[in-house]
This record gives C-alpha cells, structure tokens and sequence, in this order.
C-alpha cells in the first residue's frame, strides 16, 4: 500500500506509534506540518496536544507532562529552539525525558523559513549550559522520519534526557509516494520504573552510567526533581562530593550507553574515497555513490558519537569528503580530530546540494 | 501527614532570614495541607528560582525545582496530563516569587486564561532578595532597593489585575501576617481550576535596608497595589473543556493508502515544475498529478514553495514522477515547465532556457519555441489554468494516460466535474498539437 505524505506526516504518525501522548507546540515553519497533524490526531488516539504561547512553554509543558510519566515531544525549528535551550538544560539536569523536533531552515535568527539548511547540528549538540552531551539523531530519507522519531523518543525514555531529532525542511515539507511496508518500526521502549519498597531516590545510581529508575510526581513515592545541583535524593546541595558524582553521571549515562542507539549506513564499494554525510544530503550523495561506485557512510546518530566505529571505518580510506548543508562545515568540526588530515569539507547554503555538485567538488581533489 | 505538621509552628526550622514572609507562607500552606487533609502523595510543589525556591526541602510532598519563571508552565503541563488522562486527584501548587513571576509573566496568563487548574502563591516582597535586593517588575513606585537606591522610577506591575483580565477564576491579594491567609491559600487549593493569590511580604534582608519601614507599613503598600481581595468565578476547567471538545481516546491515527491501478514503465523520470499565482491552485493540481502517478504505479515526489502571505504572489509545485525510487529531490532541468501566470512566470525565469518543454499561457510570451496554451481563460473554475496545463500535457505527450488522471480527480479532488471539464479540453488541445506535430 502506497501513501503520498510528507516527512512531517511521518514524524507525527511514527511519534503516535512510538507511545508519545503529550505534544505542546507553537507554529514555525518548517515544523507547523508536525504540528498540525499531531494536534488534530492525538486526542483521538488518547493523548493530550496544545498550543503553547511560545517555545519556552511548549518544551516546560512537556517536561511538566513527562514528570507524570508521559511520553512528551515537542517540534521547532532554528529561532524556536533557540527559545528553549534553557528548558533542554532543565530537562538535562533534572532527567526527565522529553523529545524535541528541531526541522532545520536557514539561519541566522529568523533567516529564511522555507528554504532548508543544515545549519544546527552544533547549535543542538551542545545546546545546554555546562557542556552536557545530548543525543541527536537525524533521518537520512523522508521514510527514515518515521523510524528515527521512534528511536528519538525510545533514547528520551531509556536515558532520561532531552533527545532531539534533527531534520531539514526538505524532510518535513516534501511530500513523496511511500510504500507503507517499507517503513522500519523499531521495537518501543519504555522508561524504567522504580517498584521497589526501600527508600526511593530520585537520581539514584550504583555505577556513573546507569540510569535512574523513574518515579512520576504524583505517584506512590515521594519525588523530588530539581535543574539544581543536586544528590542521588534530588536535594539542592553544592559542597557534598555526592553532588559532583551526579554531574559526572549525567555524561557518563549518555557516553556509555549511546551505543545502543548509534546508527549509521556504510556501503562499502572499494573505492578510495570515502562520501560521509547526514539528513536528506544523504539522498544526494547515494546518487553519487551508485554512480561513481564510491564509498559512503551516512551517519543518523549524530551526538555523541562511536568514535572507534568510525575512525575503523575511515582508515581504509584515503580521502574523506564531507558533505553537508551550511557554512561553517558542522560535522566537518565534529570529526575533525578522525580525520587524520584526509578529510575535505563540501558546503553550501541556499538549496539541496545536488549530485552534480558532489561530482563537481570530487574533480576538483 | 504527620511530616508537613512538624514544621508548622517552628520557625527555627526553615531556612529564611528571621521574619521572612515565606516562613509565614509556608506555615500556612503547610496548615492548609494538613486541615484539608491532603495526602502528600497527591501533593506536588512545583519552586521557581529565588529564597522562594528553598521550599522544598520543607514539605515531604513531591517537588519539581525548577528553572527561573517556567515553574508556571511546568506546573501547567503535569495538571493538564493529570486533568485529562488521568483521574485529576492532585493538588499542583506554584511557589514563585516577583521576579520569577515577571519572566515567565505569558506562562501565569496562559495558565488563567486555559483555566488549568493550578494554584499559585505568588510571594511579592518587592525585590529580588537572594542576588542581592535589586528592584524588579513588581517593585512600587518610589520604593528603595539597591538597583534603585534613589526611589523606583516606575509603577509596579499589578498581577493580580493582569490575571484578572487574563480570565483567572480565582485571584487574591493580601500580606504575610494576614490572619486570613490560611483560609485563603485553603479556598485556592479547593478551587476549581486556576487560583492565583499573591502575597506582599517584606524582605528583611533588604526592603528594611533601604527603605524606612517596618512590617506594619505593609499595609500601605498593600493598598498601592489595589488592597486585600478575594475573586471566585465559576468556569470550565482546561481537562473538562479539553475532554468535551476534543478528546477521544477511541481511534487510530492511519494514513489513507492509495490503491495501485495500473503498473506503468517510464524510462526517464518526469521533472515537472508548475509555475502559478498563489489561490490559483498550483499546489492542489499538482498534488493531483502525483497522485495520478501513484495510481499508475509509480513514486513522486512534490515540493511547493509561495511567499509567507499564501493568498498572494508566486505559487510553484516541483514534481518529480518516477519509475525508481527517488532519492535526490531537487530539479535543475525540468522536463516540463508550465507557466500559467505572471506571478510563476517572474519566479521561473532562470529555468526558462535550461527546460525541455515549455508550456507557457499565451498571454505570457511570444516565443514561438514555447508550447503556447490559452490556460489562463480557464480562470472561471479554480486551478483551472492549472488544469488546462496539465490536461495539455497529458495530451501532448501523452504522459501514462488520462484516464488515471481522471481517476485522481475523482478521488481526492474538489470541484471535480468542472476541473475534469477544463482538464479534457486542455487534453483535446494537447492531442491535436500531437496529431499536427509528431513527438
């Protein structure tokens, strides 16, 4: 069975499928076409969707939503989550799961709403005060926006932690004909829940990189969350060593266990060089690859990284071309230190880079 | 509840400056609990930023510390969860003080004006005493603080007349040593819906520094502010209106699949960018298009693009139709540009020389190397021009057959007969063009 929808179509109907029954929004295009469609389908489906006033409200209702145990999302682009980089760090800090959309447009500020960009990867990376790792995932392909929302939501929920699924306008705002079978539907997961009859602690852990069992606020046992800095019991503390230990456990919970969700696609075909690229530039460069019978490697977990995975991968290649869409060459100064000084950055701005241009860029090695 | 009745009545055991206001708020709330015999685990404290957020170690309540003015909002979204998917059995109470209430000002005016039932206890000492006693929106007039030293310039805010007008249905003003405060905060608690009741208090810290006055000078203060009040209204809360209105909880989100017809071959995928005025229905014929595709077998893509103001203006549909799947979505040389007005002509231009065909409406050009078409006379039928085209089209180059066309039209068109009419005749107008000029 075949359906003609956009990406945005997809993230909202995979968000349903992976569990999510809160979604707060304010309009901004390119993510109005998850907005929309999310706030006509949720109530039916058992859930609650509003209008917030503004970004900032949009991601506190939904860290307000998930402190009930709720699966929460909420969807931006560039200027909108730039309002909510403050809640991200909240929710960081105080570990509540919660999902965050962020459909790429060009930027700076209000810049250009309907042409795409891929100019966001380091705004999102390291969009908390502190410098906290935070998991980013990205779908290569319209289909994939179905998949990877799920896996979104699936890292908030068994992490803890704000995740965000980053995309580009022209995966939202692009309508294509879709075989529904097609689409890959990760197995669901679920936060873990504390049952037990000892005392309950909030933030509680045994090594660094465990996860806390969650409790909701209104349930059987007393919470406290708190974005202060904090112990195991969420008490708002400053000199006790406990405190630093929760800090060094909020890296060491999504450093240890992104393995589990890091995913990425290598063809391998035994050339030289090495294509590497992210989110709908992906679809340009398999074009090249089948062409020119060139290697490639799309990342779709985009933060942090596997290091080890992809320096094995790149030390079989003599050149490494990375492509992306914006200026400064964001994945470029991400992998930088694997490189190995083989690699080279293709950027631009202002539309999709074609294949053309990839082959344009590979005469001209 | 035993726990929240121990700190009532000692003072030396919260962590204010001594005759701090909020050690008297928090006796009285925690009274409140206990006379309303609310179980803490329904109970849910939700600070904001400043002394006021030294609350929660007091109460053995659940608790949300949260970021500076967003503990309305974070509030709002667990009683919004609470009010409509679950059984709406707990009591969410806002502790904020007056900066935490200005910065996250459209958060209280949302929460009164959706009526969410929430309780706020808005602690107005004037200042911001933990960074230091500066002034902040609340400040009155005149009032000394250590940004201010001279007098504040400005009025203070009145929240409680902001969420007044906000729609609040349960708003209140008075002071710390208010005899009555208990009472007050109990009556907020047991409101249906959103409650707001702000609280003067002076700090000790600072207010007294700057300002000559003691703790019965408040009441001067309370009269700037508009003195003691007490409003109830009655209402519809956010989960009853949310549940009467919109929720269903009975049905599946599903896409509607398209039923294949026909399988067709294309050897070369179809480029086709169609170039119109914005409310001249571009995009819904083009949608069109790609679902005839989709009938026939085949993958599509489509893109649109118009300026902000939808109504006016450019409007373009990019199509790409295709036997394989289509990766890169982008259209440098179009196979077929159509051009129906002005509008899509001025955006176009740059295409002009580098498409295949071009099928452009008469009135628009004189170039004899463009299939010229009378589209725009089509204009009595929405999207007609549009229609016209593409009817052309499938005429001239006999696309993957019109009858599967007709089919989309039928299925997911609007105004069907007269878009069908309009398409036929563009199709008559392709097929003679085919007869007198071979492909």
């Amino acid at each position: 069975m075949k359906i003609f929808v956009s990406g945005g179509e997809l993230i909202a109907k995979g968000a349903l499928d992976a569990g999510v029954r809160f979604f707060a929004g304010y309009p901004i295009t390119p993510a109005s076409v998850i907005y929309e469609p999310i706030m006509r389908e949720l109530p039916k489906v058992g859930g609650v969707s509003v209008g917030a006033s503004d970004e900032i409200s949009a991601i506190s209702y939904c860290i307000g939503a998930s402190l009930m145990g709720i699966k929460s999302m909420t969807a931006t682009s560039g200027p909108g989550f730039s309002l909510m980089i403050e809640s991200v760090s909240f929710a960081l800090m105080s570990e509540i799961p919660v999902t965050i959309v962020l459909a790429q447009r060009l930027g700076p500020a209000t810049g250009g709403a309907t042409t795409t960009s891929q100019g966001d990867l380091l705004l999102a990376a390291f969009s908390n005060s502190g410098g906290y790792p935070i998991p980013i995932v990205s779908p290569s392909t319209i289909e994939e926006s179905y998949e990877f929302i799920v896996h979104a939501v699936n890292i908030s929920e068994v992490l803890r932690t704000p995740s965000i699924f980053l995309t580009e306008k022209e995966v939202t705002m692009t309508r294509k004909s879709v075989d529904l079978s097609s689409l890959k539907k990760p197995e669901i997961l679920e936060r873990k829940i504390y049952k037990g009859d000892g005392e309950f602690k909030t933030y509680n852990f045994k090594t660094l990189e465990d996860v806390p069992l969650f409790s909701p606020v209104g349930g059987k046992y007393l919470t406290r969350y708190t974005g202060s800095a904090h112990d195991k019991k969420g008490d708002l503390k400053k000199d006790d060593p406990e405190v630093l230990e929760v800090l060094y456990h909020l890296k060491e919970k999504i450093i240890k266990n992104i393995h589990k969700f890091f995913f990425y696609e290598y063809v391998e075909r035994g050339s030289d060089i090495l294509l590497l690229s992210y989110g709908i530039t992906s679809e340009s460069v398999r074009e090249v690859s089948e062409e020119k019978n060139l290697s490639y490697l799309i990342l779709k977990t985009l933060y942090p990284l596997e290091e080890e995975i992809i320096k094995s991968i790149f030390e079989r290649y003599k050149k490494i071309v990375v492509i992306e869409e914006n200026i400064i060459g964001s994945l470029y100064i991400l992998i930088r230190h694997l490189l190995d000084n083989k690699g080279y950055s293709l950027t631009k701005i202002g539309s999709l880079i074609s294949p053309f241009e990839i082959k344009k860029f590979l005469n001209s090695l | 509840m035993r726990d929240i009745f121990e700190i009532i009545d000692r003072p030396q055991n919260f962590p204010y400056c001594p005759g701090c206001g909020h050690t008297a708020i928090d006796m009285a709330l925690a009274r409140a609990i206990f006379e309303l015999d609310i179980k803490n685990e329904d109970f849910i404290i939700v600070s904001d930023i400043g002394c006021v957020g030294l609350v929660d170690k007091l109460f053995s309540v659940h608790t949300v510390h949260t970021l500076h003015g967003r503990s309305t909002a974070v509030a709002v979204g667990i009683k919004m969860v609470d009010e409509v998917l679950f059984d709406n059995r707990l009591k969410v109470v806002v502790m904020i003080g007056d900066g935490g209430s200005t910065i996250g000002l459209l958060h209280l005016v949302e929460a009164a004006k959706t009526n969410v039932d929430i309780k706020v206890l808005i602690h107005n000492n004037f200042l911001y005493g933990m960074t230091g006693g500066q002034h902040s929106g609340l400040t009155p007039k005149d009032f000394k603080t250590s940004t201010t030293i001279k007098g504040n310039p400005f009025e203070a805010l009145k929240i409680i007349d902001i969420l007044r007008n906000s729609g609040a249905t349960f708003y209140a003003r008075t002071y710390s040593q208010d005899p009555e405060l208990k009472e007050i905060i109990k009556e907020a608690l047991t409101h249906k819906g959103f409650a707001a009741v702000e609280i003067l208090e002076l700090c000790t810290g600072y207010a007294t520094r700057y300002n000559e006055m003691k703790g019965s000078d408040l009441k001067n203060i309370l009269d700037y502010f508009g003195g003691k009040i007490k409003v109830k209204v009655k209402k519809e809360s956010f989960g009853e209106l949310y549940k009467s209105k919109f929720f269903n909880g009975k049905e599946d989100f599903e896409f509607k699949g398209i039923e294949i017809e026909k399988r067709i071959s294309l050897k070369e995928p179809l480029k086709i960018v169609i170039a119109g005025s914005a409310g001249e229905g571009v995009q819904l014929a083009a949608s069109l298009l790609c679902y005839s595709s989709i009938l026939a077998g085949l993958n599509a893509t489509q893109k649109n693009d118009n300026p902000v103001t939808v109504g006016s203006g450019f409007s373009i549909s990019e199509i790409i139709i295709s036997e394989k799947n289509i990766k890169y979505s982008g259209i440098e040389k179009p196979t077929y540009l159509i051009i129906t007005s002005s509008d899509g002509f001025k955006r176009v231009k740059n295409l002009l020389n580098v498409s295949e065909n071009v099928i452009i409406d008469e009135s628009l050009s004189e170039n004899k190397g463009y299939l010229r078409i009378p589209a725009r006379k089509y204009l009595k039928v929405r999207g007609g021009p549009n229609y016209f085209s593409i009817g052309f089209l499938f005429g001239k180059f006999n696309l993957f057959g019109s009858e599967i066309f007709e089919k989309s039209v039928l299925k997911y068109g609007k105004s069907k007969e007269e878009v069908l009419e309009v398409f036929r005749e563009g199709l008559n107008l392709g097929i003679n063009y085919r007869v007198q000029s071979p492909i």
